[in-house]
């Protein structure tokens, strides 16, 4: 049944410098994860994107950027489904 | 008569005592072990029942009716005081208090063996920090993504979004089936 969304997701870790990637639905439950993104943390990134969402509530879902020195941490929320997507980052 | 109350309550003591110390009743009242052996195992008789007073194999019979014999009596109240000093009952000691000169001792030996212990001071859980405000600005200045890094994450939602929308059961068999039972 998830033969597409595989797709996409195998077509995400596709793309140079990302390390992982992770979709989950509204209520936390992780649908997909691939690479460096655990299982676990799917409902921690849908309670981030939750709360960022409420700052503006009138615009649409911000993205969430976590950074460290050498990666990022990218989380979009679009409809009920969060996605997010751990990569290096790129050479400045 | 008194001594009869007595006896009935010693026995009920001793029925009581019997199950809760020695375990399951039924193993005193079978005899598998040679009785001419000397070895203490929990299969030796506490009591010497004579062969002719041998009841037959009931767990409920052996406990409720012991066989009755004066020198019994004996047996039984040493079997009881025995089993009387051995038993520890915590919920009879009562509240614990030390005294005032007990109490500030023990605060004094304690706090010098911790001194002396020399732990290092636990580290303060560090999950966000504020920056100093040079970095702050600095940081805060930058440009805060990448337009591509934008554009890869949006993509990548919305692609995903879509193939979710898209799962569905595919029907390979009729999920009821009749029974043909003949």
């Amino acid at each position: 049944m998830e033969k597409e969304l595989d797709k996409v997701v195998e077509e995400i870790m596709s793309t140079p410098n990302v390390a992982g990637c992770l979709v989950a639905d509204h209520q936390g439950l992780c649908l997909a994860s691939k690479g460096t993104a655990h299982v676990d943390s799917a409902g921690l990134i849908v309670a981030l994107s939750e709360q960022a969402c409420k700052i503006e509530p009138n615009l649409k879902p911000p993205t969430v950027c976590l950074e460290t020195d050498n990666k990022l941490c990218l989380i979009q929320r679009h409809g009920t489904i969060t996605g997010a997507v751990f990569k290096q980052k790129g050479v400045a | 008569m008194q001594s009869d109350g007595e006896e009935s309550l010693l026995h009920s003591c001793f029925g009581s005592l019997r199950s809760a110390v020695m375990g399951c009743c039924y193993s005193i009242c079978q005899k598998e072990t040679d009785p001419q052996e000397n070895v203490v195992n929990e299969r030796t008789h506490l009591l010497e029942v004579p062969e002719q007073q041998q009841e037959t194999p009931s767990p409920t019979a052996c406990a409720s009716t012991p066989p009755r014999k004066p020198d019994e009596q004996s047996a039984l109240n040493r079997i009881l005081h025995e089993t009387a000093t051995n038993v520890i009952d915590v919920g009879a000691l009562g509240p614990y208090s030390l005294e005032a000169g007990a109490y500030s001792e023990r605060v004094r030996a304690y706090t010098a063996r911790a001194a002396t212990a020399a732990l290092p001071p636990p580290m303060p859980a560090k999950l966000l920090a504020d920056l100093p405000p040079a970095i702050r600005r600095q940081v805060l200045v930058a440009p805060p993504m990448t337009h591509s890094d934008k554009e890869l994450i949006t993509n990548a939602v919305k692609k995903a979004a879509s193939a979710i929308s898209e799962l569905r059961v595919e029907h390979h068999e009729d999920l009821v089936v009749p029974f043909r039972v003949p």
